[in-house]
């Protein structure tokens, strides 16, 4: 049921994904929380979905999604989920992402979105953490 | 890793590889196919909220047209204060014909008034004549294109008529003076009561002003009070008035 969720939440929030990039802290929470296989589905489905929807290169999205969610799977039995470092492995996570766009492609991004996309990570997390495993955080 | 993931990895990535190789012409076709199945939820709810937002825009259009048509209704409304015509006759929808005054009789000044307006304008007897919303009087004769109007001030000149704060009928006569009669000893009627036309008259519709009450005497007669009433207009001063068709 919470694939579903996932998916929908994806959709829903597409729209306003120019202003807080909330597929990326789904695609953050997906990869720490579910099962590989289905992380790196998700990662190119979503990935896919922001190419289709704002389109500047199709498959960019897609394969910087691939490459850092593989990446993040690797590293995440590494680190303590906890709020500071979740907090600040995603904004790695983020920026890295931006960077790549932008030194593949010349995307920049607003300033606003970055700060908004980090400010609301970690309630974003944990709410999605209370609403598909009914805790707070899992450990 | 298993096996599962890196095969997916590979898979994903050679997928998006080509996505980005390929040439604009092959990167448009399969753009808009791909976005016309995976992003029919996003357009649907697009097209809502689109729908949303031109029916807001027309929300504000009409609210602004309305508030537009408020302010010109406002503006109409006090352009018609300014005329005071009787409400009676802007809710019956009459109609007014301005007339002239060209003439008046030498023998009874105020008492009988000469206009331009005649037969030829559609005018009959005993159309009501006003200025504002003030009685004049009554059309009394017509020719082709003049008339004559009967005044208020005209000797033998009634008309029923009602105080309007107390409710207390009479008729509106003038003899010497202009009177208000048949106004009983104990009835409550004071100076400075406002007398209208009371619509029991099938000459005069209901709402006209005549005048105002200047003095009450107490006479002999043991049920009737005399009151004296100014009128509400000077008729020597008038040089146009409005009738009634």
């Amino acid at each position: 049921m919470r694939f579903l969720l996932y998916f929908i939440l994806c959709y829903v929030l597409l729209p306003v994904n120019s202003t807080i990039d909330f597929i990326s802290i789904i695609l953050y929470f997906i990869i720490l929380n579910e099962d590989e296989k289905f992380s790196i589905a998700f990662a190119f489905f979503a990935g896919l979905l922001m190419d289709l929807y704002l389109p500047v290169s199709l498959g960019l999205n897609t394969l910087i999604f691939l490459i850092l969610g593989q990446a993040l799977i690797f590293l995440k039995k590494y680190f303590v989920r906890e709020p500071l470092t979740l907090f600040f492995i995603f904004l790695a996570f983020y920026l890295i992402r931006i960077l790549l766009l932008y030194l593949i492609n010349g995307i920049t991004f607003n300033i606003t979105t970055i700060l908004l996309t980090v400010i609301v990570c970690l309630p974003v997390y944990y709410l999605l953490s209370k609403l598909c495993f009914r805790v707070w955080m899992r450990i | 890793m298993s096996r599962i993931q890196i095969f997916l990895f590979i898979l994903f990535s050679a997928i998006s590889l080509i996505f980005i190789v390929l040439n604009k012409t092959a990167d448009f076709y399969i753009s808009t196919h791909l976005s016309e199945i995976l992003l029919f939820p996003v357009r649907h709810v697009s097209n809502f909220f689109q729908y949303l937002n031109v029916s807001q825009k027309k929300i504000d259009e009409l609210e602004t047209r309305l508030s537009e048509i408020q302010i010109e209704n406002q503006n109409l409304k006090d352009s018609l204060r300014t005329l005071s015509l009787p409400e009676i006759i802007l809710k019956k929808d009459l109609r007014l014909l301005k007339a002239n005054i060209i003439g008046r009789d030498p023998l009874n000044f105020n008492g009988f008034l000469y206009i331009d307006k005649g037969r030829s304008d559609s005018l009959d007897i005993n159309a009501p004549v006003i200025l504002q919303d003030k009685l004049v009087g009554k059309i009394k004769a017509l020719t082709t294109n003049t008339g004559i109007v009967e005044t208020i001030e005209n000797d033998g000149f009634a008309i029923s008529a009602v105080d309007t704060r107390t409710g207390v009928y009479g008729v509106v006569k003038k003899k010497n003076q202009l009177t208000f009669e048949y106004v009983k000893v104990d009835d409550e009627i004071n100076k400075g009561d406002s007398i209208y036309t009371s619509g029991l008259s099938e000459i005069f519709p209901k709402g006209i002003f005549v005048g105002t009450v200047a003095k009450i005497n107490y006479s002999d007669d043991l049920f009737f009070k005399e009151v004296i009433i100014t009128p509400a207009l000077k008729i020597n001063q008038l040089n146009y008035v409005y009738i009634i068709h």
